[in-house]
């Protein structure tokens, strides 16, 4: 037999930096009935059907409980007496509530981590954060003509004016190869130093549409730009990310955030379609540019791992890529649906 | 008449897998003589202790709002029933169960085989005194084993072990101790029966060993004075008594078990 009890939510640290241990201590804990295991979860996400084993992903540790059993005294053998005095040297009543303690350094963590993946963006201030100043946040709402240092004195304007066949300026060379595919340019990070700037001259090529579908996302100037076309009442913005590690209430926040509220902006946080990660890298800018790859939209992603990223502006593969976002997309959609609609019926029964 | 004290040397607590035959015989020679006695020497008595017949006086259960006596107390009471055996067969000693091996076949064969020799094996089983049983058909203890992967592993004790706060550990200890009895199952699952099972002594004395070792891994913790001071009834020991086991008379052999012993890292 399984009893789910589901917690309060728990402050995780700031940093994975702020902690070397995390224990779990469980109060007021009954041990009169019989002897059972209490498996703990930590992270558990709506929309996903979490198991009772110690193989799910968000399982954190368990503790068992010697149970007391059946009374075998006379009436009042097991009731606590409701007050103790001072004076009282004898040892606790055989029933007294007990503590447990589940250390969860390894799935705090995890969330940590996780967390850690989301929160810089939500965050105007970046002083938690590992990225340098050089990525920190840009203001709202962005000014496009601000020259700008971290981009080597030019604004962003001036950086989308930029041709597609100038791009190889953002090669370690400065240049693609002679010969090079005219329409298929691929970066390396962290060889070529200007993925992150690539990255940006894609978005600021939008007229009419950005469509995204993100694993790791947590550069804050492209969500400068991104949260600039989701003003724009005329920009069609389809965000998809997965939430695999992110929190109720960072999806709340980055819904708020990327102004879902208004025409053409749709956000969807989820897992894959068979709940898996979503793992996907992808952007297609009004059907004209399309950016693969494995580069997460992070300071790591972009400049310390081995990632690499292509930018097309070939039509058919921008075709076929937003059809798999939309798909994708609308998987998202109706795993948020479905959640919120167990959570209201919940609520009701 | 008065006692004589004669000075002995330490004795030794063996793996309950590595007892030689002479080694296990004065054992089960032991516990058969004292389930033949009636009195407070012997083993029904003894089992009576931690649970039925009332008063039950074993400490479990970390309790939130006092101090939590776990180790101390089932430390007290092992050496103390260790000692009425040794009034039986001089120099016997309880053998612990490393549950953290083994686990194709987790219960020692020293304790499951039902029969040795022609007769029944005092460490299979055991009868149940009529007022330490929770109703009259329970007249012999019982095992239900559950899956061997439930069992704790030596990570997960290893984990506990590295733990540098003695009531952080004592509780998580405690908490895989609760999970060996649950798993043994039948009357050791009961609280109020399980000293019965003779193989209650050797889980216990395995969870013994584990204090030690972490005190072998932890010196120098500060307790509490209150702490130190406490009682453990119906006892006549305190907690700082039962602190050091060579004050006790016995140490942990030195093992190439999972678990490393004294000596062996």
């Amino acid at each position: 037999m399984v009893d789910r009890f589901r917690s309060k939510g728990l402050e995780l640290p700031g940093t994975e930096e702020d902690f070397r241990r995390a224990d779990l201590h469980f109060y007021d804990v009954e041990h009169a009935g019989p002897t059972f295991e209490a498996r703990v979860f930590l992270g558990a996400k709506r929309g996903v059907s979490h198991g009772t084993e110690p193989d799910d992903p968000a399982y954190a540790g368990s503790f068992f409980v010697f149970g007391h059993g059946d009374c075998y005294g006379e009436v009042g053998h097991c009731d606590i007496p409701p007050e103790r005095d001072s004076y009282d040297l004898r040892l606790p009543h055989h029933l007294e509530p007990a503590l447990q303690i589940v250390t969860a350094t390894a799935a705090v963590r995890r969330l940590v981590e996780a967390e850690s993946r989301w929160r810089p963006w939500l965050s105007a201030s970046s002083a938690s954060s590992p990225m340098p100043s050089s990525f920190a946040a840009w203001e709202s709402p962005l000014d496009l003509e601000a020259k700008r240092e971290e981009l080597g004195g030019i604004s962003l304007a001036e950086l989308g004016a930029i041709r597609f066949e100038d791009l190889g300026r953002f090669k370690q060379a400065q240049s693609f190869p002679h010969g090079y595919n005219r329409e298929y340019l691929t970066f390396y990070a962290p060889r070529d130093t200007g993925v992150h700037q690539v990255l940006l001259w894609t978005l600021m090529q939008a007229k009419s549409s950005v469509a995204i579908n993100m694993y790791g996302f947590d550069d804050p100037q492209l969500v400068a730009v991104l949260r600039h076309h989701a003003e724009n009442p005329q920009m069609l913005v389809t965000l998809s990310l997965d939430s695999s590690e992110a929190g109720v209430k960072i999806e709340a926040e980055l819904l708020a955030l990327l102004r879902n509220d208004l025409p053409g902006n749709s956000i969807a946080v989820g897992r894959s379609e068979r709940h898996a990660i979503s793992h996907d890298k992808l952007l297609v800018v009004d059907g004209l540019f399309l950016v693969t790859g494995s580069t997460n939209w992070s300071f790591g992603g972009e400049n310390e791992q081995d990632n690499q990223l292509t930018l097309t502006r070939d039509p058919i593969a921008c075709a076929e890529a937003r059809a798999v976002i939309d798909l994708d997309h609308d998987v998202m959609l109706k795993q948020m649906a479905e959640a919120s609609e167990k959570k209201s019926s919940k609520s009701k029964s | 008449v008065s006692q004589t004290v004669v000075q002995t040397p330490l004795r030794h607590r063996r793996d309950a897998r590595r007892l030689s035959d002479g080694q296990l015989a004065i054992f089960r020679e032991a516990i058969t003589a004292a389930q033949a006695i009636g009195d407070d020497r012997g083993y029904q008595y003894w089992a009576g202790i931690h649970g039925l017949p009332p008063p039950a006086y074993c400490q479990h259960s970390t309790p939130q709002r006092s101090a939590p006596l776990f180790l101390p107390w089932h430390r007290a009471y092992l050496y103390l029933f260790e000692k009425q055996l040794q009034d039986r067969v001089a120099g016997v000693t309880l053998p612990w169960w490393d549950w953290t091996r083994f686990h194709q076949d987790p219960i020692p064969p020293a304790y499951a085989q039902t029969r040795v020799a022609g007769k029944t094996n005092p460490l299979a089983s055991s009868p149940i005194q009529p007022s330490g049983r929770r109703n009259k058909d329970e007249k012999r203890t019982r095992r239900e084993p559950g899956n061997p992967n439930w069992l704790p592993n030596i990570n997960q004790l290893n984990q506990v072990l590295a733990n540098p706060d003695f009531f952080t550990f004592q509780t998580q200890l405690e908490s895989i101790h609760n999970g060996v009895h649950g798993w043994v199952g039948g009357t050791m699952d009961d609280i109020a029966m399980a000293a019965y099972d003779p193989i209650f002594w050797a889980h216990h004395c395995m969870i013994d060993r584990v204090w030690y070792l972490w005190q072998l891994a932890h010196p120098g913790i500060v307790l509490s004075q209150k702490f130190l001071d406490q009682a453990l009834p119906p006892f006549p020991l305190t907690v700082r008594q039962t602190l050091d086991i060579t004050a006790l008379g016995y140490d942990y052999a030195a093992t190439t078990a999972a678990v490393p012993g004294p000596g062996h890292g």
